[in-house]
């Protein structure tokens, strides 16, 4: 008796839970969406605009959304090329993963996951077929290291900020009056290493690492 | 009857004070007013003089050309002036003109004006060849009163035949007696169902007008009938209304005929209210179905007159920039079945789903202008052209069909940036085109799209238009495999993996290992010795059984396995076990009987330890 009121109890306290939960996310701030077409509209709109720098920015955000889309890609190139900005060919092979969908990786990363706990399940219940459980296995193990390493390639992508400013002094150091290395053009595409205060370590596409100021970027992830 | 070149005021009132008047002769004019003063031929107005005394002797009906007079009715009134008795007389009297015209109307007494009177050609006629209808109905058609004469009906139709779809302005008037009718208690509807009524006016207009000799007040509502289906129908319109009805004396009644008009009702008689619902009488018409033949690919269904225009706004700008193109269709007909694709696929142009919007030129919707607007988006630099717009209806007077079509209209596309710092250094589609061998596959892939829609433009550089707004919205940017809602899937999957492992880790540890095989044979050597009916060799077996099976177990020599080594170990083997050591010691050494020993049930005891599975 008691353990059946006990039950009940838990049941009835995570059922509170859940609702607590679902009526705190629905009375939750506002949600920001996005959506591919409209921030490469919006890309579109700060180009005729004369601002290639949050063009760029806006273009760099909607290709996390659709990798594959080839407009975006000529527009992207587009205003580079226009504001003489020389992007170098990257990796092949990362080339290739970066065209892969991250929505697919993640649904094909769970979909290995559930082969590999099926297989070794299967393989406590039954002594036979072990060559076909550890195919099934193995190539779980090939789908779930596919979102990893689209994680690991898209990385610094997920970490890169665009300046925004018309030219932008590359610091020494983290402070106002540090040495200037070199003046970044605007719309150019930095990875972000680090950051101390109002300050953000950078590299340049060259491999030029130093100290932007915050103000002066906007970043991909926001 | 004298022409009068301006209008006048609507009532000459030359009310003179009542103390003159009281002052005065017995009959004397208080005044006198018309109302309305501006009526249509088939109308009437009434015009009513209020008198001093009930001597009428010194007032005398008018006589003018083109105009009928009828006494309808007369009141008289107490009234107390300074102490004094006074008697007013009012008198109702129906101006009827034969004649369209302005007239005047002499005073009804010494030193009182004339009263004026503008009289417009049949109104209901006028309206009928307003609405362009070849067998409009006269005004004097279609009114059938009711029984009592109270109220009336009318449908004014422009004409009998229509065709399916098509839109047929009408007026419906209902005709209401003053003082019999007492109020509407609804809309006037149809009668078919093979009709429909649309876009009845809110308020109807109001005028006056004699009807079978008696005023009536008219209210007058616009609006559209369609046909639904071909073929002959009736169709009458039908308002309910509530009157007022007397239930009179003979010698009310007799008054009533004396007088001839339910003015004085009010005075004589006491009345009852009661509601009808009062029908016009029922038209005929004939419904045409829409040919089938010549009938335009693109006809939508639209049935009347329209004319066609068509712009494009601005008629410059840069390639990937939106230009709204706009198709205007105006006319009268059934508006709500004119549509039109506008443009769908066209060279160099992207389009998108066009928008309609309609003003409407008069109050029931029948004539105005429908516009599209269409947003479209130009590839190519340069003057370009858009293709013609066409549009297709069928026209009920000429009885064919029409297609209308616009002008092609020229557009002069620019490059897209308008930025003079990015348009500096325009590349051109070769630049793409011939992208060094070194650039990575990926980046070749989206460079020969992008060449080609570069290439597309003519070698100009132009950014790619915009795409159509998407439903594909996400919360976040971060990869959906980043995102912590999602993470909790296959966190979820993994938890539930190791909890089944732990689960039959757990289950195996409590199973323990196997009896070994020596375990097995003593077990079966203690069933055969228990039937042997030998109790000192039984126990002897059983005892070095046990003793081997607990050292294994315990991990301890098996000759410190004894009775007392065993109850030391209470509870981690049966009580039993330490009694079988006991009994087997009696047995060997005291030499005990032995034979009354159930070597059956201990039998059972002892191989029941010795199968029992060792936990680890």
């Amino acid at each position: 008796m008691t353990s059946l009121a006990l039950r009940v109890a838990l049941r009835v306290a995570l059922l509170v839970l859940l609702v607590a939960g679902v009526r705190a996310s629905a009375a939750g701030p506002v949600r920001v969406s996005y959506s591919a077409a409209a921030l490469y509209n919006l890309g579109n709109a700060y180009a005729r605009a004369g601002k290639p720098g949050l063009a760029v920015l806006n273009y760099e955000r909607a290709q996390l959304l659709a990798p594959n889309d080839p407009d975006l890609a000529a527009n992207l190139r587009v205003v580079r090329r226009l504001s003489g900005i020389d992007v170098k060919p990257g990796n092949a092979a990362a080339g290739l993963v970066r065209r892969l969908n991250p929505k697919l990786c993640a649904w094909v990363g769970v979909g290995g996951l559930l082969l590999v706990g099926g297989a070794t399940l299967a393989g406590r219940r039954t002594r036979g077929r072990r060559g076909l459980l550890l195919t099934v296995s193995i190539g779980g193990c090939l789908l779930i290291a596919l979102p990893v390493i689209d994680a690991v390639v898209l990385w610094p992508a997920l970490h890169a900020a665009v300046v925004l400013a018309k030219t932008t002094p590359l610091r020494a150091a983290p402070v106002p009056l540090g040495d200037v290395l070199a003046t970044l053009p605007e719309a150019v595409t930095l990875r972000v290493t680090g950051e101390h205060e109002e300050f953000v370590l950078v590299q340049a596409p060259e491999g030029q690492r130093g100290w932007v100021s915050r103000a002066d970027l906007g970043f991909v992830l926001r | 009857m004298s022409a009068v070149p301006i209008r006048w005021r609507a009532s000459a009132v030359f009310a003179a004070m009542l103390p003159v008047a009281v002052a005065s002769a017995a009959a004397s004019l208080i005044s006198a007013t018309i109302e309305p003063h501006e009526i249509s031929v088939g109308q009437s107005a009434v015009l009513t003089i209020v008198t001093v005394g009930k001597d009428l002797g010194g007032l005398s009906l008018p006589s003018v050309g083109g105009l009928q007079f009828r006494v309808i009715g007369q009141a008289e009134r107490g009234n107390d002036i300074h102490g004094a008795s006074v008697m007013t007389t009012t008198t109702r009297i129906r101006v009827t003109p034969i004649i369209s015209g302005d007239f005047q109307i002499p005073g009804m007494a010494a030193n009182a004006p004339a009263l004026l009177l503008h009289v417009e050609p049949d109104d209901s006629q006028h309206k009928a060849a307003r609405v362009g209808g070849t067998d409009a109905v006269p005004a004097s058609e279609g009114v059938r009163l009711t029984a009592d004469g109270s109220s009336f009906v009318r449908l004014v139709l422009p004409k009998r035949e229509v065709y399916v779809g098509e839109s047929v302005p009408v007026d419906i008037e209902v005709g209401l007696r003053p003082g019999m009718v007492t109020s509407m208690n609804g809309l006037p509807t149809i009668t078919s169902g093979e009709f429909t009524l649309n876009n009845l006016s809110r308020q109807p207009e109001r005028s006056e007008r004699a009807v079978g000799g008696s005023a009536f007040s008219i209210l007058t509502w616009h609006s559209v009938i369609s046909p639904v289906k071909a073929g002959s129908f009736t169709l009458a319109v039908q308002s309910p209304i509530t009157i007022r009805m007397r239930v009179r004396s003979a010698a009310d009644a007799k008054l009533d005929a004396l007088l001839g008009d339910p003015f004085l009702q009010s005075y004589y008689g006491k009345s009852i209210t009661k509601e009808l619902k009062i029908a016009s009488p029922p038209a005929t018409l004939s419904v045409l179905a829409l040919p089938a033949t010549g009938r335009p690919g693109d006809f939508s269904g639209a049935v009347g007159s329209f004319m066609l225009t068509s712009e494009i706004a601005p008629t410059s700008g840069a390639a990937g920039e939106p230009l709204t193109l706009r198709l205007h269709v105006v006319g009268s007909g059934n508006f709500d079945r004119v549509d039109s694709p506008m443009l769908t696929q066209v060279e160099h142009w992207k389009t998108y789903p066009a928008k309609s919007s309609f003003k409407p030129g008069d109050a029931v919707g029948y004539a105005g202008e429908k516009t599209f607007e269409q947003p479209v988006i130009p590839s190519q630099t340069g003057p370009q052209s858009l293709p013609p717009l066409h549009f297709s209806f069928f026209d009920p007077i000429a009885r064919n069909y029409t297609t209308l079509a616009t002008p092609a209209l020229p557009v002069t596309i620019t490059p897209a940036l308008g930025d003079d710092a990015l348009t500096a250094g325009t590349p051109r589609a070769a630049d793409t085109a011939g992208a060094p061998a070194t650039e990575a596959a990926t980046e070749a892939a989206s460079a020969a799209a992008g060449a080609d829609a570069l290439s597309a433009t003519g070698g100009t550089t132009a950014l790619l238009p915009d795409h159509p707004p998407s439903n594909d919205v996400v919360e976040s940017l971060l990869p959906l495999y980043l995102q912590p809602r999602f993470c909790a899937i296959p966190g979820a999957l993994a938890l539930l993996w190791l909890g089944l492992r732990w689960r039959w880790r757990i289950a195996s540890s409590q199973i323990g290992a196997r009896p070994s095989e020596s375990r097995l044979r003593a077990a079966a050597d203690i069933q055969a010795l228990a039937h042997g009916g030998d109790p000192a060799r039984f126990f002897e077996t059983a005892r070095e059984a046990l003793r081997d099976a607990l050292a294994e177990r315990w991990q301890v020599a098996a000759d410190s396995v004894t009775a007392a080594f065993i109850a030391a170990r209470q509870g981690e083997t049966p009580r039993e076990i330490s009694d079988v050591f006991r009994i087997a010691d009696e047995l060997q050494y005291a030499r005990a009987d032995g034979a009354r020993i159930d070597l059956a049930r201990w039998s059972e005891i002892v191989r029941r330890e010795l199968l029992r599975r060792d936990r680890p």
